[in-house]
């Protein structure tokens, strides 16, 4: 038998200025299964809340119902009273007769009681089919893994790791650091890039609790928030990491050179080296397509220099095991290819390069030593164009959104070029000029008062070669002139993309993207280094263009995040989620597209039939993950699938008490 | 309808000897010549008992369930003879991960049309002693029905195709089955299946667009005409059909979209629709019913040939399937996809309700 | 309405007959205010007259009684905030909590309806801004679907609602809860797909 007490609160006058509340209250102990229904002043304060639990006690109530405020205000503290009745929390709700009926029914007395009696009730009838719910406990691997060794994933890695939590940080390339790695010197501030990274990377590698893969990635991910199993591929380096002490003698001795890709192409590497004198983990890597031995047979010479023995040419990949709690995804952007802007002359005219381009011949470690030069000729640039948007906020191009941070680096361009080129002209062709942020205004301005670097708005329509020159055409829509100017070199703000892979990657993790392939957030505004996958976090560039600040912001969010998340012992969650009545279901599994946290699996039960054992496919709901929305249960036509707190059964009561 | 009945016999006599198959479910002989009845096979003299004609009406696709549905690894497999409707319902079947593919070997079978029985009786009534049918041409104007009498006399009939052929096959969205293992072939002589592996959902020879068009426009016109009348008389209209569901759930056993382990109208708890046959009860029933198609039916018109009070069900069937496509952009929604209409969503939904509602 | 077993007649042509009765039914009845073939219809004894001569009778107690599905994120905060906002609307609306609009099932509003619901109101966040992400995505394709089909029965309109209504919007709250009084008011009680009363 359902034994339920009814509480009606008068809050003051708030509630009893409007509602008959002793109507209320007799109206309701008249109702089936109501054992006692009282009334009292404030039922939130201490004598009300003891009221609660000796009727819980005297009653031996089976629920209860307060009808008082919106349960956003007390449902938590009617609920903890009830608990220290001895009555399981979730026996307990809240009729809502303050904000949704005295509150807005001032003028109509019997029809706000009327109404208060059928909220009452309906609520009643709910408690009746409530079931006592405990909080789920899943044990978790307090461990997280960091995807992309750019400033975003170390900056995320040494937060956690600082703050005692061991990281697993799997890194692509063959070298942590990232694009900022390939940068000069950052706005607004003009700093060297390397003068601020390189003693993070060098801290990174050397963290005791940093477990770094490089030159590897993430095959699989399986397990749930708080229990990841991933599987990291390690990539064929040829040369046994573990020996090698990086002296770099082979790189030395390599007869084989190689455009560097760290160089953007200007510059040359051996076929075995590092990257960049400062790369970390300072080891090296045999680029197989290049190298002389594994395109003749014939060479080895890395390996007869090597005093360690650690060259090998047979090195099989491996696929290693870790175990984490939380991932956070890191894995930056990529420029858009050349082959999207013909029309700019890109990948035709040698003196026409992009962003990342002009940073490595800007760079003092650079193939040009800081000097700037241009690719064709190595000649002093003396008229440079800098274009803006190139890509950005295009739709043609397939990116209407903006890169963000294209404004800020040409102005530094601009800026870096004049310094080093006084007698140099400057020109950037832009659409507007957004310089949100700390100093950013005033660092364009600075370019264009201070350098005289000459801004036109307006979109290029063409740039061709002509006699050893970038004649670049274009109108200046403020003036409405058309303007043509021989320039020695034209830089490119090509935009930001995601990396060509990160769709694959989002699949692998169970997160989902936007229209272009950046990471979505789990909500734009109040989630935003949260992926829609519990225990799956964002930072940096992977979810949208954005400059070094903001990227270490959001790194440094994701980590604490992480932190909140490994506070606990164990993750506890709430028990208003979704489960499946198995002897129902018939495993069409239509629920799983539905589930945006994909926390509905298929799951195959043994059953007995007769004599026999048959398998059958149902769904599994799996509690670290679901948050209880409900969606799912709409989707299933037979009702197995149903969600706690909010049963099919208790809603179909609770709108028939609604209606008599 | 074509002559496949010795080639279907060849073929299921080829699958069970081969052990492929346990089962070949087709048709068999019925006590009344004019109405066959869907017959199992398990072993070459079963097998020469198979047919197919134009007077097959049930459709086998629940059958498949029964046989092989509902569990991981089914212990054999069995063949079905498809035309395009038995097709269009093993295909949800399959979709809805209620039958495995490989455990069905599909039988795909083209077909003109099927005779509706009570529609030729109603015409002559001598039919009702046909002993033999002798021969039947199914056009695209003109069904002509020849039968031999069980007095040995001969009996014939010409008559227009809306008169004498089921309600289902005049507004038939797939004459050629969606998906099959087996093509069987009508040429004499050559009477063998054409065998082309399982081809997936859709991948089918040539449907005749026209004809698609003509029933297409046939339930759409229905539909409309429908839509047109006041909320009253809708009411009124639909109020006189449920009224007279007798709630035998004839139309949810032979739907191949209905294939619940435990239909939400068996479920006592919560009790979605009660077993009384009250007015409310009834739209509530009749609401669920096709709701809970919604998106997934096939259009085959099982639930209405198999109601015996003859509630005109595909009218709510189609009402949702025209709202499914013209809603949300889903081509052919009668045919199975991987996700379901009602599994996704996009961003730029329609709000058919902002008309009436002001958002000021 | 004959109700002559079927097997020998085309569904389809009954179909055709039943709409064309049904036509003519209605406007026969929309003139005479209720009663026609309509009222001998009710064959389970269902009081189903339709048009307004059966309310006149019981104007003056009656009042319309809505039902409201609201989302506990957005809508149902929205009612919250129109309640300390002191705004003011008929008390003709009751709320139920539910966490997102998309655990509405079309099967609930239905049940409101047979045991004497006037309206439903299913209130969810807006389209992008949903608590779950989808949820009311999901709920808008389904209710487009049950919406269309329920009128499609026969209800009018104006008796099943859908509005988003963020925790911002306590003022639209409020707006839509009056409005929909009023227009559920001008209708009159609902008959259709209602249990006996
Ligand atoms: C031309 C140019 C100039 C700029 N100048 C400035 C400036 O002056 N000031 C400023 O604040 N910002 C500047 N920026 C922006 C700056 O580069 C970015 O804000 C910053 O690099 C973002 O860091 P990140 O870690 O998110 O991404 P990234 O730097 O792209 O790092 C991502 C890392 O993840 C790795 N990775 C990718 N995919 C995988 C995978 N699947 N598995 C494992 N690892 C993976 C990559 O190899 C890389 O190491 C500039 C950008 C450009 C293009
Ligand atoms: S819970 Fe329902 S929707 Fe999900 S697989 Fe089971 S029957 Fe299908
Ligand atoms: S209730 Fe929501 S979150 Fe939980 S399994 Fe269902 S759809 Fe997923
Ligand atoms: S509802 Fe009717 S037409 Fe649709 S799939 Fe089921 S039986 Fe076929
Ligand atoms: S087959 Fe006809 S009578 Fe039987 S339940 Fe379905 S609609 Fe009702």
């Amino acid at each position: 038998m359902k034994r339920i007490g009814v509480f009606v609160c008068w809050c003051g006058f708030n509630i009893s200025g409007t509602i008959d509340v002793k109507a209320v209250a007799s109206a309701l102990a008249d109702h089936p299964g109501v054992v006692v229904a009282k009334d009292y002043k404030y039922m939130c304060s201490e004598p009300g809340q003891a009221m609660i639990k000796e009727a819980i006690a005297e009653h031996r109530l089976s629920g209860v119902v307060v009808a008082a405020c919106s349960p956003s205000m007390h449902e938590t503290t009617f609920r903890e009273a009830a608990q220290a009745a001895g009555l399981n929390p979730y026996m307990l709700e809240i009729a809502n007769i303050r904000e949704h009926a005295s509150w807005v029914h001032p003028d109509d007395k019997i029809a706000a009681t009327r109404k208060a009696i059928d909220l009452v009730k309906s609520l009643v009838e709910k408690v009746k089919r409530n079931e006592a719910l405990e909080p789920i406990h899943v044990p978790m691997t307090k461990r997280a893994l960091v995807i992309g060794g750019g400033i975003a994933g170390m900056q995320a890695a040494l937060d956690l790791a600082d703050g005692g939590t061991e990281v697993v940080l799997v890194e692509r390339d063959s070298h942590i650091g990232g694009h900022m790695a390939q940068l000069s010197e950052t706005f607004p501030t003009l700093d060297c890039a390397s003068c601020i990274l390189t003693p993070r990377t060098a801290e990174v590698g050397r963290h005791p609790l940093i477990k770094l893969h490089a030159y590897s990635e993430v095959a699989e991910v399986s397990g749930y928030v708080g229990n990841f199993t991933v599987k990291v591929r390690k990539k064929r380096t040829y040369v046994d990491w573990d020996k090698c002490i990086g002296c770099m003698d082979c790189m030395a001795k390599c007869p084989k050179k190689i455009p560097s890709q760290f160089e953007r192409g200007l510059g040359i590497r051996k076929a075995i080296g590092v990257a960049f004198p400062q790369a970390i983990p300072y080891r090296p890597v045999i680029d197989r397509d290049a190298c002389t031995y594994f395109k003749t047979g014939k060479c080895r010479i890395c390996e007869r220099v090597c005093s360690v023995g650690a060259i090998d040419f047979d090195q099989e990949e491996r696929v290693i095991e870790e175990k984490v709690g939380a991932i956070i995804v890191a894995t930056g952007y990529d420029l858009a290819p050349k082959a999207k802007f013909g029309e700019y002359g890109y990948g035709k005219i040698k003196d026409v390069v992009d962003g990342l381009e002009f940073e490595r011949l800007n760079s003092s470690s650079g193939p040009t030593e800081g000097v700037i030069k241009r690719p064709s000729d190595g000649k002093i640039p003396r008229e440079v164009v800098f274009i803006q948007c190139v890509g950005s906020r295009d739709v043609d191009k397939g990116n209407s959104y903006c890169s963000k941070i294209c404004c800020m680096y040409t102005a530094k361009h601009a800026m870096l070029y004049k310094h080093k080129v006084p007698d140099g002209q400057a020109y950037v062709f832009y659409m507007d000029i957004r310089a949100g942020g700390k100093g950013y205004e005033e660092f364009v301005q600075r370019a264009v008062e201070q350098d005289g670097v000459l801004y036109l708005r307006g979109r290029v329509s063409k740039v061709y070669e002509d006699d050893g020159k970038v004649i670049v055409r274009g109108q200046d829509t403020l003036s409405g002139e058309n303007i043509e100017i021989a320039a020695d070199m034209v830089v490119l703000a090509t935009a930001i993309e995601p990396q060509r892979d990160s769709r694959n990657l989002a699949q692998i993790l169970k997160i989902g993207t936007d229209q272009y392939g950046f990471f979505n957030e789990a909500h734009p505004k109040l989630r935003p280094v949260e992926s829609m996958t519990r225990g799956v976090f964002l930072a940096g560039c992977a979810q949208a263009p954005k400059d070094i600040p903001e990227t270490v912001a959001q790194a440094s969010g994701a980590a604490s995040k992480v932190d909140v998340l490994f506070s606990k012992d164990d993750l506890v969650v709430e028990p208003l989620i979704a489960s499946v009545d198995e002897a129902i279901c018939s495993g069409c599994m239509w629920c799983e597209p539905i589930c945006p946290y994909h926390a509905i699996e298929p799951k195959t039960i043994e059953e007995r039939v007769g004599k026999k054992s048959v398998a059958r496919r149902v769904a599994s709901v799996n509690a670290g993950l679901c948050q209880g929305c409900g969606a799912c249960s709409v989707a299933c036509r037979d009702g197995a699938m149903n969600l706690k707190g909010y049963t099919n059964q208790q809603i179909m009561a609770e709108v028939e008490a609604l209606c008599l | 309808m074509r002559e496949y009945t010795a080639s279907l016999k060849r073929e299921a006599e080829r699958l069970l000897s081969e052990g492929r198959v346990k089962t070949v479910i087709a048709f068999g002989p019925g006590i009344d010549p004019l109405a066959p009845i869907p017959a199992f096979a398990e072993d070459k003299d079963e097998a020469s008992d198979l047919l197919v004609n134009a007077f097959s009406a049930p459709g086998l696709a629940k059958y498949v369930l029964d046989e092989v549905g509902g569990v991981e690894k089914p212990e054999h497999s069995v063949a079905v003879l498809a035309r395009g409707c038995d097709s269009l319902g093993i295909a949800r079947l399959i979709a809805d991960k209620r039958v495995q593919r490989q455990s069905v070997v599909i039988l795909g079978v083209h077909c003109d049309g099927v005779i509706d029985r009570g529609k030729l009786l109603a015409l002559n009534p001598a039919f009702s002693r046909t002993k033999n049918i002798k021969s039947v041409a199914i056009g695209e104007d003109e069904v002509f029905v020849e039968a031999e009498l069980a007095d040995r006399s001969a009996v014939s009939l010409r008559g227009r195709p809306e008169d004498l052929l089921l309600d289902k096959c005049l507004k038939c969205l797939e004459r050629d089955p969606v998906v099959f293992d087996i093509m069987l072939e009508p040429e004499a002589g050559t009477m063998l299946g054409r065998e082309t592996g399982p081809t997936p959902v859709g991948d089918r020879g040539g449907v005749d667009q026209g004809e698609k068009e003509k029933s297409l426009r046939a339930r759409r016109s229905l539909v409309a005409e429908t839509e047109a009348l006041s909320s009253e008389s809708r009411y009124e209209f639909w109020a006189r059909q449920f009224e007279r569901c007798i709630r035998c759930y004839a139309c949810r056993n032979v739907c191949p979209a209905c294939s619940c382990r435990k239909c939400a109208f068996d479920v006592p708890d919560p009790e979605w629709v009660s077993k009384c046959t009250w007015l409310s009860e009834q739209f509530m029933f009749h609401f669920l019913r096709a709701f809970h198609v919604a998106g997934r039916c096939v259009g085959c018109g099982e639930c209405e040939r198999a109601c015996p009070m003859g509630l005109p069900l595909s009218l709510l069937n189609d009402k949702l399937m025209k709202d499914v496509e013209e809603m949300f952009g889903i081509e052919d929604p009668h045919v199975p996809k991987e996700s379901e209409p009602l599994g996704f969503y996009s961003p730029d939904d329609p709000e058919p309700w902002a008309k009436e509602v002001s958002e000021g | 309405m004959s109700l002559e077993p079927v097997g020998d007649t085309s569904v389809l042509a009954q179909g055709r007959k039943d709409l064309e009765a049904g036509a003519a039914g209605g406007a026969q009845e929309g003139r005479a205010g209720g009663g026609g073939e309509a009222g001998k219809a009710g064959g389970a004894g269902e009081a189903r007259e339709v048009g307004k001569a059966g309310e006149a009778v019981e104007e003056g107690e009656w009042a319309p009684k809505i039902v409201g599905f609201a989302c506990r994120w957005c809508s149902y905060a929205g009612a919250d905030l129109a309640g300390t906002s002191r705004m003011s609307y008929p008390a003709t609306v009751r709320l139920l909590r539910v966490p997102c609009s998309g655990r509405v099932n079309p099967a609930f509003i239905m049940r409101a309806f047979q045991r004497g619901a006037d309206a439903v109101l299913v209130a969810g966040c807006h389209p992008g801004d949903c608590h779950y992400t989808s949820g009311n995505l999901f709920a808008r394709r389904r209710l487009a679907l049950a919406k269309g089909l329920l009128e499609y029965l026969g209800m009018e309109p104006e008796r099943l609602q859908i509005h988003w209504i963020s925790a911002a919007e306590g003022q639209k709250f409020a707006r839509v809860a009056s409005e929909m009084s009023k227009a559920v008011e001008a209708l009159g009680r609902n008959r259709k797909m209602r249990e006996e009363i």
